[in-house]
């Protein structure tokens, strides 16, 4: 079984908030994600378990990863501000490029 | 004749001492505005040596622990999002719950940190302090951070509430923060301690807290045409905030917030033990 590897990036927003993105992966597979920071949103309960929707996917689909995550904006969050649903898709770039930098 | 002033009640309801009760009379207090149970309410209220985090913020990467031991401060998360903050007995915290429609135009949380900011802005004006609103959420004074606000807009609330930086520490503000490189570099500062303020070295004098809210009831009845009636908690809030204290706020799962289902969650969870949190779960 490949070992899993861990990365965190520390984004910033359009509007001047910051996300920081953890993840995990063993081969492709996310095996767990948590975006957090200084951004507004509710239902807050909701907006803390975007990481979840993208747990078990492959991590080099960033099609199906985009696709998760506007579901998720349009069909569980009923207002966003701090950061768009586009700053938390471009979070994961930046977080995907760091597995690919330094393994 | 002038035309008839909003009628809001005043609430200075605090434990310093106690950040996690403060909290939990502050969502009480929102909720019950956004019930219609109690009028606009705004409360002034301080917290003694905690850091407050926001709902989606992680505690591991927002705090220092050894630091936070060493000062002897508690952390508490809030039911809005923002940023982390550290509250000492010279912060004062401003509270404004609104039940929707609210009378700030377009009713929604940007909305609100620009009405309560100016109502802020014309306070700190009343002191001698010229301050700005810097979007999305901050008041600044010659260009440093003052006062920082967080919000949350439900069906039946708006609700904005922020914290003012009247006399606070920041030695120990700047220790226990782990504010990212990212954050301090994107505002130009090379510390925290260079990017806040506080209205006593604004002022460059000694100022009460009674000053600073009689200046602060001025700038809202400006901004929003408020009268303000100074009141108490109903009953309804005090159970509802003993509920939300007991169940909510001093357990480790709402504490923990988004990083529930993180591997590092023992991390966490061992840095809100060691902080002071007494558990209720």
């Amino acid at each position: 079984m490949p070992a899993e590897i861990r990365r965190s990036i520390v984004y910033r927003s359009e509007r001047g908030k910051t996300i920081r993105l953890c993840m995990t992966i063993r081969g492709n597979e996310i095996t767990h994600v948590t975006f957090t920071g200084d951004f507004f949103g509710e239902p807050a309960e909701e907006l803390s378990k975007l990481g979840e929707i993208l747990i078990g996917l492959n991590a080099g689909d960033v099609n199906e990863l985009f696709r998760r995550i506007d579901e998720f904006f349009n069909e569980r969050i009923e207002w966003i501000a701090g950061a768009s649903p586009n700053d938390f898709k471009q979070a994961l770039v930046k977080l995907l490029e760091s597995f690919s930098d330094n393994d | 004749m002038q035309p008839s002033k909003r009628l809001w009640r005043l609430l200075e309801i605090e434990r310093p001492e106690d950040p996690y009760y403060n909290l939990a009379v502050e969502e009480a207090v929102a909720r019950a505005v956004g019930e219609g149970i109690v009028p606009t309410t705004l409360r002034f209220w301080r917290n003694d040596n905690a850091i407050v985090i926001g709902a989606f913020q992680c505690v591991s990467l927002e705090i220092r622990l050894e630091e936070c031991i060493k000062y002897g401060i508690k952390v508490v998360r809030r039911f809005t999002g923002g940023g982390a903050v550290y509250h000492d007995i010279r912060n004062l915290n401003y509270a404004v719950s609104f039940r929707r429609p609210s009378p700030i135009p377009g009713d929604d949380v940007l909305s609100g940190y620009r009405a309560v900011g100016e109502a802020v802005i014309a306070g700190l004006e009343k002191l001698g302090a010229r301050a700005e609103f810097i979007p999305v959420n901050d008041i600044q004074v010659g260009g440093r951070k003052i006062s920082g606000m967080a919000g949350t807009l439900t069906k039946d609330l708006l609700f904005i509430h922020g914290c003012l930086l009247v006399g606070s520490n920041i030695e120990i503000l700047s220790r226990v923060l782990n504010v990212p490189r990212e954050k301090l570099e994107a505002k130009g500062a090379g510390s925290v301690r260079a990017r806040v303020t506080t209205l006593r070295d604004e002022l460059n004098r000694e100022i009460t807290m009674d000053e600073v809210k009689k200046a602060l009831l001025k700038g809202f009845e400006e901004v929003f045409g408020a009268e303000f009636a100074l009141g108490e908690l109903t009953s309804w809030e005090k159970n509802k905030a003993e509920e939300l204290y007991r169940n909510k706020y001093l357990t480790i799962e709402w504490n923990l917030g988004p990083c529930r289902g993180c591997p590092d969650r023992g991390k966490d969870e061992a840095i809100l033990r060691r902080v002071g949190l007494a558990g209720g779960d």
